[in-house]
């Protein structure tokens, strides 16, 4: 399957200025990075540049050309970045079945070596734009030419445009009740689909039921730890048995997924997202659901989203308490990460100390957690745990069915003592690591990002025990004013009447913007 | 075991680490957990017993986005006994002091390894 990957707000501007009311064509040209693999080839689109009219003149072949002047531009740029260059013109009149035209195709003989040559990129693709529909070929540095099999729109809305419309699919009585809603050919989304889950303990045990209910075709569940006996009160399907051998998470959760549905492709993967093989998985889903809180997963899986352009959703329960042990706040947290639309770097959601202690040994840790703090195990509750399940997936499901409104695409809290929901109003810094607009960013990179993972076998189980309960309590080196004035104020208590919105400014540093 | 494949940030605190310790400079092991640095005759204060020894740290495998710390000094004790956020420590088949200073506000786009170890000899220093 080859497939050109686009951010919502990019697909929307390149949709306004080559589908344009007077139905001329118009050009553009992308430049992504490439993720190659046995199954195919995926272009994630990092660059959009819309071309004049200049620079996509009427043409001595065809009804228009790409100007040798914009080629050698963006292809001396695609080389000095390591992409791959995309040309996109219109086809206006193409409804829901395109097709590159004979213009088009010697227009690629003609161009493309050039290009290849020019970039040094291993793939160069033109692409046709219709309506409701694509069409394009790839070619490689090997000579080899093969189609564009669709284009993958990653917005609120999951948009998938082919040469031609799907043939419809047979209706199947299990899902009568939910095609109700969305119809079989939202009901092929589903089965079409592949969702990495990581974590397959209380959150992630519910996603995967669920996820098997709704009929998704295929789930990966990644996890390295085993069931013990104080996991039996939220993962879903384990047993007593279970935690006394020890049965790996993503063993009982194979199990559940084949009781409900023996025909789901359902890939258990007893490991660690932090390790690069393991990680490398997640690249080859459709959208990732993160229910594992470390800040470690966050960082990986954040990484994985915005470099390969997969939408993410995490979700987690919190319960904060004072001094003393009284409870202040209970709530959950749904966040969607899409492209380019504020990651959780961008959120200050990945947390810098809590990487470095994850990564310590457990002697590492001990020695410096010096002060003796006996840490704390946070509480885990499932029917926590099944409210932030629920708004990843039916984020996941508005999505894939088209009725996603651009606000679900926003963070949101629960307040779980009040009922109160409060989207966050969205945070994105241009200058971000991981999805900003700068060169070093890793946005759309694809396969030349390296991601932030160990290097070694995949498979690897590592210390099962929880690694955020040290508490470490190290004072704090003097400080330089820059570095001072970063530093967050101490958190003030606030009680029921303090306002939702300052407490979720306090809670995730952001202004809510809606009950 | 395979070395880790280098970030260009790891890459580039190497080459600052290089350029502002020359000659002093040694990358003493990399695994998957990151890489292990050592700055050897590093000036302490008279408050260390000898007044110089050598500053090890693990650059991890996610730095920057994960902070540095802690650091351990080799080679020099204090003389008037360990403070709090100094302690003696066995690390990776090293006796060692643990200066357990941590930068609480890490930030990935702004905060270097050179910097942390900046910060972190002038505070010794002032020991």
């Amino acid at each position: 399957m080859n497939e050109l990957r686009i951010s919502g707000t990019q697909y929307a501007e390149l949709r306004a200025h080559l589908l344009r009311p007077d139905r001329d064509e118009y050009g553009a040209i992308a430049l992504a990075g490439a993720q190659r693999s046995g199954a195919g080839t995926v272009l994630a689109v990092r660059e959009l540049h819309p071309l004049v009219d200049q620079e996509f003149p009427p043409g001595d072949h065809g009804y228009r050309q790409f100007a040798a002047p914009a080629l050698a531009r963006l292809g001396n740029r695609a080389a000095a970045e390591r992409l791959s260059l995309v040309t996109i013109h219109s086809h206006p009149g193409a409804l829901e079945s395109n097709a590159l035209s004979r213009d088009d195709v010697r227009a690629h003989e003609r161009v493309f070596p050039h290009l290849l040559d020019i970039s040094a990129a291993p793939v160069v693709a033109g692409v046709a734009l219709g309506q409701a529909s694509v069409a394009g070929e790839l070619w490689t540095a090997g000579g080899e030419r093969a189609p564009l099999d669709r284009l993958r729109v990653v917005g609120p809305n999951v948009e998938l445009l082919y040469p031609e419309r799907p043939s419809a699919v047979a209706p199947d009585a299990r899902f009568d009740r939910q095609v109700r809603l969305f119809g079989d050919t939202g009901q092929a989304r589903l089965r079409a689909l592949h969702v990495a889950v990581v974590g397959a303990g209380g959150g992630g045990s519910i996603l995967i039921e669920q996820l098997a209910h709704l009929g998704v075709g295929t789930i990966t569940a990644i996890d390295f730890d085993v069931v013990k006996r104080h996991n039996l009160s939220r993962i879903m399907g384990a047993s007593d048995a279970d935690s006394r051998a020890r049965v790996k998470k993503v063993e009982v959760a194979r199990r559940v997924v084949g009781t409900v549905d023996s025909a789901i492709d359902f890939r258990s993967v007893d490991g660690d997202i932090a390790d690069l093989a393991t990680a490398e998985l997640l690249t080859y889903a459709d959208y990732i659901l993160l229910a594992t809180d470390t800040a470690t997963a966050r960082l990986v899986a954040n990484a994985v989203a915005q470099t390969f352009l997969i939408p993410l959703v995490q979700i987690g329960a919190k319960v904060e308490t004072r001094k003393g042990g009284a409870i202040e706040q209970i709530y959950t947290a749904v966040r969607p990460v899409l492209p380019r639309r504020g990651c959780l770097a961008c959120n200050d959601l990945i947390d810098p100390i809590a990487l470095q202690r994850e990564a310590a040994t457990p002697e590492e840790r001990d020695n410096q957690n010096y002060l003796g703090d006996p840490g704390v195990i946070d509480p885990s509750v499932t029917t926590l745990n099944a409210a932030g399940a629920s708004g990843a997936l039916n984020c996941l499901l508005m999505s894939v069915i088209g009725q996603a409104a651009d606000e679900l695409a926003s963070h949101r809290i629960t307040l779980m003592r009040e009922g109160t929901v409060l989207t966050l109003q969205d945070r994105r810094d241009p200058a971000c690591r991981w999805c900003g607009e700068q060169s070093s960013s890793r946005y759309g990179r694809a396969d030349l990002a390296l991601l932030p993972c160990r290097r070694r076998a995949t498979g690897a189980v590592l210390d099962a025990e929880p690694t955020d309960a040290t508490g470490t309590k190290a004072p704090v080196a003097a400080l330089s004013g820059a570095t001072a004035a970063r530093r967050r104020e101490p958190a003030a208590p606030i009680g029921r009447g303090a306002g939702l919105r300052r407490l979720a400014q306090r809670i995730l540093g952001r202004r809510a913007i809606g009950r | 075991m395979t070395a880790a494949v280098r970030s260009p940030e790891i890459t580039r605190a190497l080459e600052e680490l290089e350029r502002a310790f020359p000659g002093r400079f040694t990358l003493e092991a990399e695994d998957p957990s990151g890489l292990i640095v050592r700055i050897t005759g590093v000036e302490l204060s008279v408050r260390w017993s000898p007044a110089t020894g050598d500053l090890l740290f693990l650059i991890p495998f996610h730095y920057p986005d994960a902070a540095i710390y802690p650091y351990y000094l080799t080679g020099a004790k204090p003389s008037g006994g360990y403070l709090p956020a100094l302690q003696p420590v066995g690390w990776r088949g090293v006796e060692a002091t643990q200066v357990s200073l941590r930068h609480n506000c890490w930030n990935p786009k702004v905060d270097t390894a050179l910097g942390s170890v900046r910060q972190t000899l002038a505070w010794l220093r002032s020991q």
